[in-house]
């Protein structure tokens, strides 16, 4: 099984100067424990700020969120792979990465993502770790 | 000031220590959570802590197989915790001190309910609100 099958299409962006503030504001929102942050350029990367790195980073430092933009607290460059890959993959990805996310990315664009309970949902229901009883 | 108990969530969900790694993945899947509080292991034990990050990153991402480890084996104990009249900005302190994506909220000796990272930014936004209009 791909990572495409299991993937969520839907992704929420972020500007990279945007300020902290806002990026709490929308994933407080709708309920989401990460925004991609889109490249400033053609050249430049995507990056990523999540739940953690607001408050491990930020918050439980006593950063004020009013002053504080969200390129300061990104992760970058984000961890990602294609969408062919098999969906086993993906835990070793995150463990060799210590990450709670991958993205799936085709022709330079994130077209997907991957967090940690998707993946363990799809293992458990594709019976890769055993028979599902909802 | 935003306590603890005005944003914490109350429903927590325990498992025993020598139950299987799978067994707490279906009760997360089954119930939509991202963590289990784990029983003492004696009488007057700790109580413990598994998360999805640890079934992920412990146990699948390194090819173990859930159904032969332990529940035990991957958690963390003791948990940390906080009165329910405590500030979240204490909360966030020690979310960032301890490294952790989760604080669990006692009254006395028993656990009544766990505040995650997200759950201290929404009361983060409550916060500012309320700043907002008393100045």
């Amino acid at each position: 099984m791909k990572v495409e099958e299991v993937m969520k299409k839907k992704v929420e962006f972020i500007e990279a100067d945007a300020q902290l503030i806002d990026a709490i504001e929308i994933m407080v929102d709708k309920g989401i424990r990460s925004l991609l942050v889109k490249p400033s350029s053609e050249k430049d990367d995507y990056g990523v700020i999540s739940t953690t790195d607001v408050v491990l980073r930020a918050l439980g430092l006593g950063l004020d969120p009013l002053k504080t933009k969200v390129k300061e607290i990104m992760t970058k460059p984000i961890i990602w792979l294609k969408k062919e890959v098999d969906i086993t993959e993906v835990a070793n990805l995150m463990r060799e990465h210590n990450v709670a996310r991958v993205f799936v990315k085709e022709d330079r664009q994130v077209i997907g993502v991957i967090a940690l309970l998707d993946i363990t949902v799809a293992l458990l229901r594709r019976k890769v770790i055993g028979p599902y009883v909802a | 000031m935003v306590k603890v108990e005005e944003i914490m969530n109350k429903k927590v969900e325990f498992i025993e220590p020598d139950a299987s790694v799978f067994d707490a993945i279906e009760r997360m899947v089954g119930k939509k959570i991202r963590s289990l509080g784990v029983k003492p292991k004696e009488e007057k034990g700790e109580y413990g802590v598994i998360s999805v990050r640890d079934v992920v990153l412990r146990v699948l991402g390194a090819d173990l197989d859930p159904k032969k480890v332990e529940v035990e084996k991957v958690t963390t104990r003791p948990i940390v915790s906080v009165d329910r009249d405590v500030d979240i900005n204490e909360v966030m302190h020690l979310m960032q001190k301890h490294r952790i994506a989760r604080v669990f909220v006692k009254e006395g000796e028993n656990i009544i309910g766990v505040c995650a990272l997200l759950d201290v930014m929404a009361g983060l936004l409550i916060q500012k609100v309320r700043e907002h209009y008393v100045t």
